[in-house]
C-alpha cells in the first residue's frame, strides 16, 4: 500500500504531464491544402512568428521545381513562369526583378532547407487563410481574379472587373476621403490594370494574406461621393460602385445669367433667401463637392459665390450666391444636369383666391413659382421668391371643397412669400400664366387628381386591372377591335403622365400605353390595354371611383367552371378548438358549411365541400383539391379560440400574396357576418395561412366567433345562430360573384 | 521526519496546487471571465388582453445558454398581469439549432396537444416565439419542429412548412 507522500507525488506528476500535453497539442501547427492535412509532411515550426516549412516537401506537394546551388547555398523555386531565388540565412528573396524581405529568409535545419510558408505561397499566387483559434492554415487558390478597375464613361461609376464575382464588402470608415472594397478569396490577375488613379483619385491594393482577402483602398482628394444606400450593383462578374455626381462648373455667361452644371443628374435645389448680407442659398441634394470650374465675370447681380459640402447624410451641396443690393435671381432648369439663375425683378403679390376648384393669384410682374407638395399632412406649397405681399392680400381662406381645406398666405421671409394649400387628399397640379395688362399677371393653379398606381395581376381565370387614383373620378370603358383592346378614359386627371410607371403586361394583356386627347375643351387621359384575345370583361368597381377594377376573362364563359369550394376546418382526430362545455370546432364547421352549401345551391351556384363528414384531411390535400378542380373561389370555415375566456368577435383572413383578388371577398364576408351576427368586429387581417396561401384562386378564412368564450359558445350551440352564420357567408359569396356578373361580350 | 523530507513535501504540495489551478484555468472556459452571473435584458412578447396584439415585456435573461433560457422564460409567461401567456405551460424546448441565421426550434408535443386552437390562438403563439427569437442579431427567421419533425401547421391554420420572419403588424404600438 503506497504511502500518502508517494500518492501525492504521483498525482502531481500525472497532472503536470497532462497539463503540458495539453499545451503542446494546442500549439501544434496544422496546414491544409484543399482540406487535406499536410502538416506532417511539411514539418512546420514557428520562428520569430513566421511559419517555416520544409522546401522539398512543399515542392513535392505543389509541383514546384527546385534547383539547389550548393556552392552559394542558394535555392531557386519555380512554379509556372515565376522563379523565387533564396539564399540560406538571407532574409531577402528575389522574384522576377523585385526584391522582397521576410523575417527569416531561408534557413537550414537538420540538413534540410526551410522556407517561409506565407511569403512563398503569396508570391506564387496562392492564398493562405489562418484560423487563430486552432492554429491552422488553409492553402487555397484564389477563386476570383481582379482584371481591372476603371471609371465608367460618365465618370460617375467605378467598375471592378473580375473573372468571377468574389464575395465582397464595401466598407466606409470614419474618413470620408477613403473607401475600401474587400474581396474574399481573390487576387489581382497578372495583367491587372489600374485605371482608377487620376488627378482626384488613387488606388492602393493590400493583400490580407492571413484572411485570404484582397483589399482595394480607394483614396481621394475630396470626400468620396459614394452612395451609402444601394450604391453598388452586380453586373455579370463585375462589381459596380456608384458614385454620386459632382459639381462640374459654375459660370456667369455672356448672355447675362449664371449656369451651374454637374457631372450627372442635378436635382432641384432648395432655395432660401437671406438678409445681411443678401444671399441666395441653394441646397442641392445628392451632389458632391469636387475640383470644379468657377468663372464669375464682372456682373451686376452676384458679388461672390461660395460652395461647400453642407451635409453627408443625406448628401447636400451648398452654393451660396451673395447678391448685390436690390438684385433678384430666379431658378430655371436648363437640362437634367444643369440649372440657370436668371435675373428678375421684385414682384408684388396682389391677391390670392380660390375659384372653381383652382387656386388663383395675381402679381405685378411675371414670376416663376416654385411649386411642390408635402405630406403628413398633405399640403401644396407655392413658393414665390423675390416677392412681397400687398396689404390686402388675405392671410387665410377657408375653402372646404373636395380637395382643398384652406389656403394660407404668409411671408416666409423678407424676400419670399409662401402660399400653402392644406389638402384633404394628395393632388396633381398645372400652372397657367395669363398677362392681363402691363402691371397685371394672373396665375391659375389647376388642381388635378392623379394616378397613384396601375397594377396588373394575372389569375387562372381572370387578368385583373387595378387603376388607383388620388381621388374619385368618372371614367368610361370602351372596347375596340383590330387589334382587340380595352381602353379606360378618365377626365380631369393631372396630365403629367411622364411620371406614371406603367406595369409589365401579363396574362391576356400584351401591351399597355397611354395618351391624351381633347374632348369638348377638356383633356381626357386614355389608358390602352392591348389584348391577345378578347373573351369579355367585368367591371368590378363602381363609377365614379378612386380604384378602377376590371377583370378580363381569359377564356370563353362556357368553358369556365364557376365552382365554389367551402372548406370546413379540421376534422377526424383534429377536433380544432374545444369549448368549455366540450363542443368541438370541427362539428360546428361542418354543420355551418352544409347549410351554406344548401343556400348557395338553392340560388343556382355550384358548390363543393372539402369534406362531407368527420374525417381528417391534411392542409396540403385541401389546397390540392381546390387547385385541381380550379375552383372559382375558396372559403375556409373556422371557429376561433384563445386562452382567455373573454376574447370575442368575428375576423376574416386573406393571404398577403393574394391581396388583389382576395381582399374584396374578405371584406364582403366580414361585412355580412358582422351584419348578421352582430359580434365584435376584429377586422379583416392578412396572414400566411396554409389553405389561403397556396390556393390559386381568391381565398379567405373566416373565424365566425370564439368557442373559448362561454357566451359565444352558447350562441354556437343554437341552431338559429348557425343558420345566420351560414346565410351571412352565402350572401357574402353571392355579393362577391355579382360584381363579376356585368360581363360585356 | 527530517527537514529535507519536510522541505521536499512542501515543494511537492506547492507544485500540486499550482498545476491544479492551471488545469482548472485551462479546462474550465468561463472560470477566468467570471461569467456566472452575466445577464442581458431582452424583450419577450406576450398577448394583449383582447388577444388582438402582442406586447413586449423586458426581462433579464442569463447569458449562458441564452436561447434556451429565453424560450423558457417565454413559456413561463408574463410578469405583467395585464398580458397573457401565449404558449401551453407544459411545452418544452428539446433543442435549438442555428444555421444560416435560421433558428430551428424543436418543441415537444405539448405545444400542439395542449394548444387551445383558433387562428387567433395560433398566431399569438407562433409570433410571440418568432418575434422574441428574431430580436437576436444572428437570427433572422425561425423554423418550427415538433418532436424533431416538420409540421404543416401548429393548430391547423398557419403555414409552418417554411421558416417565419418577424411580424411587425401584430405588435401593439
Amino acid at each position: 500500500m503506497p504511502c500518502k507522500k508517494q500518492i501525492i507525488i504521483i498525482i502531481t506528476f500525472l497532472l503536470l504531464i497532462s497539463f503540458s500535453f495539453q499545451i503542446v497539442s494546442a500549439d501544434k501547427i496544422k496546414i491544409f491544402i484543399n482540406n487535406n492535412e499536410i502538416s506532417s509532411e511539411l514539418s512546420p515550426f514557428s520562428l520569430n512568428g513566421e511559419i517555416m516549412v520544409k522546401s522539398r516537401a512543399l515542392a513535392d506537394i505543389l509541383n514546384f521545381e527546385l534547383k539547389w546551388f550548393a556552392s552559394i547555398n542558394s535555392l531557386n523555386i519555380s512554379y509556372k513562369d515565376k522563379t523565387i531565388k533564396m539564399m540560406v540565412d538571407n532574409p531577402y528573396y528575389q522574384i522576377a526583378n523585385e526584391t522582397h524581405r521576410t523575417k527569416n529568409g531561408m534557413i537550414m535545419k537538420d540538413g534540410s532547407t526551410y522556407i517561409p510558408l506565407l511569403d512563398i505561397m503569396n508570391a506564387f499566387g496562392y492564398l493562405v487563410r489562418v484560423n487563430q483559434e486552432d492554429n491552422s492554415y488553409q492553402i487555397m487558390r484564389p477563386l476570383s481574379k481582379v482584371k481591372e478597375i476603371c471609371w465608367s464613361e460618365d465618370g460617375n461609376n467605378l467598375i471592378i472587373e473580375m473573372d468571377k464575382l468574389a464575395p465582397y464588402r464595401i466598407i466606409r470608415g470614419e474618413d470620408p476621403d477613403k473607401l475600401m472594397v474587400e474581396l474574399d478569396k481573390a487576387a489581382l490577375s497578372n495583367d491587372f490594370h489600374d485605371n482608377l488613379s487620376n488627378k482626384n483619385f488613387y488606388l492602393k491594393v493590400k493583400n490580407l494574406d492571413h484572411k485570404a482577402r484582397l483589399q482595394l483602398i480607394i483614396m481621394s482628394k475630396y470626400p468620396i461621393p459614394f452612395q451609402i444606400d444601394g450604391g453598388f450593383e452586380e453586373v455579370d462578374n463585375n462589381l459596380i460602385i456608384k458614385f454620386l455626381p459632382y459639381i462640374d462648373t459654375i459660370n456667369w455667361l455672356d448672355k447675362g445669367f449664371l449656369r451651374i452644371s454637374s457631372s450627372g443628374e442635378l436635382q432641384k435645389p432648395e432655395i432660401t433667401l437671406l438678409q445681411a448680407p443678401r444671399r441666395m442659398v441653394l441646397d442641392i441634394p445628392a451632389l458632391m463637392f469636387s475640383d470644379f470650374d468657377l468663372e464669375l465675370a464682372d456682373n451686376n447681380w452676384i458679388k461672390d459665390i461660395r460652395v461647400s459640402q453642407f451635409k453627408y447624410d443625406p448628401v447636400i451641396l451648398r452654393v451660396v450666391l451673395e447678391l448685390k443690393e436690390g438684385r433678384h435671381l430666379y431658378l430655371e432648369r436648363e437640362s437634367q444636369s444643369s440649372i440657370l439663375l436668371k435675373p428678375t425683378k421684385r414682384v408684388r403679390l396682389l391677391n390670392v383666391e380660390h375659384n372653381n376648384g383652382n387656386i388663383i393669384f395675381e402679381t405685378d410682374n411675371p414670376i416663376k413659382a416654385d411649386i411642390f407638395t408635402l405630406t403628413e399632412p398633405d399640403r401644396l406649397v407655392i413658393n414665390l421668391l423675390n416677392t412681397f405681399r400687398e396689404n390686402n392680400c388675405p392671410d387665410n381662406l377657408e375653402v372646404n371643397d373636395d380637395i382643398v381645406q384652406r389656403l394660407r398666405t404668409g411671408r416666409f421671409n423678407k424676400e419670399t412669400v409662401r402660399i400653402v394649400a392644406d389638402l384633404k387628399e394628395s393632388t396633381g397640379y398645372q400652372l397657367k400664366e395669363k398677362k392681363i395688362s402691363n402691371n397685371f399677371y394672373q396665375y391659375e393653379l389647376i388642381l388635378k387628381k392623379r394616378f397613384n398606381q396601375i397594377k396588373i395581376s394575372d389569375r387562372p381565370q381572370y387578368t385583373n386591372i387595378n387603376i388607383s387614383l388620388s381621388g374619385k373620378l368618372n371614367y368610361e370603358i370602351k372596347k375596340f377591335s383590330y387589334p382587340d383592346r380595352i381602353v379606360v378614359d378618365i377626365k380631369d386627371l393631372d396630365t403629367e403622365l411622364s411620371s406614371i410607371k406603367l406595369p409589365e403586361p401579363s396574362g391576356i394583356i400584351r401591351d399597355i400605353r397611354f395618351n391624351k386627347y381633347s374632348d369638348k375643351g377638356s383633356i381626357v387621359v386614355r389608358i390602352v390595354f392591348e389584348l391577345d384575345n378578347y373573351y369579355g370583361y367585368s367591371l368590378v368597381s363602381s363609377n365614379p371611383s378612386d380604384n378602377i377594377i376590371i377583370a378580363l376573362n381569359k377564356q370563353l364563359k362556357e368553358e369556365k367552371i364557376n365552382l365554389i369550394l367551402l372548406d370546413p376546418g379540421h376534422g377526424g382526430f383534429d377536433p380544432g378548438a374545444i369549448g368549455p362545455s366540450g363542443m368541438m370546432e370541427k362539428d360546428l364547421n361542418l354543420e355551418i358549411a352544409k347549410i351554406t352549401a344548401e343556400l348557395l345551391r338553392k340560388s343556382g351556384y355550384e358548390v363543393m365541400k372539402s369534406r362531407d363528414n368527420d374525417e381528417f384531411i391534411s392542409l396540403k390535400s385541401r389546397v390540392k383539391m381546390a387547385n385541381d378542380i380550379n375552383a372559382r373561389l375558396f372559403v375556409s370555415i373556422h371557429i376561433n379560440s384563445s386562452n382567455k375566456a373573454y376574447s370575442e368577435g368575428t375576423e376574416t383572413y386573406l393571404a398577403p400574396n393574394k391581396v388583389d383578388d382576395s381582399l374584396l371577398l374578405a371584406e364582403l364576408l366580414q361585412e355580412y357576418l358582422l351584419a348578421e351576427l352582430k359580434l365584435v368586429d376584429r377586422g379583416v387581417k392578412k396572414d400566411n395561412f396554409y389553405v389561403i396561401k397556396y390556393t390559386n384562386m381568391p381565398a379567405v378564412l373566416v373565424e365566425i366567433a370564439f368557442l373559448s368564450n362561454p357566451h359565444e359558445e352558447a350562441l354556437l350551440g343554437n341552431d338559429l345562430f348557425k343558420r345566420k352564420a351560414a346565410a351571412a357567408i352565402a350572401e357574402g359569396i353571392k355579393a362577391y360573384l355579382d360584381k363579376f356578373k356585368g360581363v360585356m361580350e | 521526519m527530517n527537514s529535507n523530507t519536510r522541505l521536499f513535501k512542501i515543494l511537492i504540495f506547492i507544485v500540486f496546487v499550482v498545476s491544479v489551478i492551471l488545469l482548472v484555468y485551462r479546462f474550465v472556459p468561463n472560470f477566468s471571465s467570471g461569467g456566472l452571473n452575466d445577464k442581458v435584458e431582452l424583450t419577450l412578447y406576450f398577448s394583449t388582453p383582447d388577444a388582438m396584439y402582442l406586447q413586449g415585456e423586458k426581462r433579464e435573461i442569463e447569458k449562458s445558454n441564452i436561447y434556451q433560457n429565453t424560450m423558457n422564460e417565454l413559456i413561463v409567461g408574463p410578469n405583467d398581469s395585464n398580458l397573457h401567456r401565449t404558449i401551453p405551460e407544459n411545452t418544452k424546448i428539446l433543442d435549438i439549432e442555428i444555421e444560416d441565421k435560421i433558428a430551428k426550434l424543436n418543441f415537444n408535443n405539448a405545444i400542439i396537444e395542449e394548444h387551445w386552437g383558433g387562428s387567433t390562438g395560433e398566431r399569438l403563439t407562433v409570433y410571440s416565439i418568432v418575434n422574441t427569437m428574431t430580436q437576436f442579431e444572428e437570427i433572422d427567421k425561425v423554423f418550427f419542429l415538433i418532436e424533431g419533425e416538420t409540421v404543416e401547421s401548429l393548430a391547423g391554420h398557419m403555414d409552418l412548412s417554411i421558416a417565419l420572419e418577424k411580424n411587425i403588424d401584430i405588435i401593439k404600438n
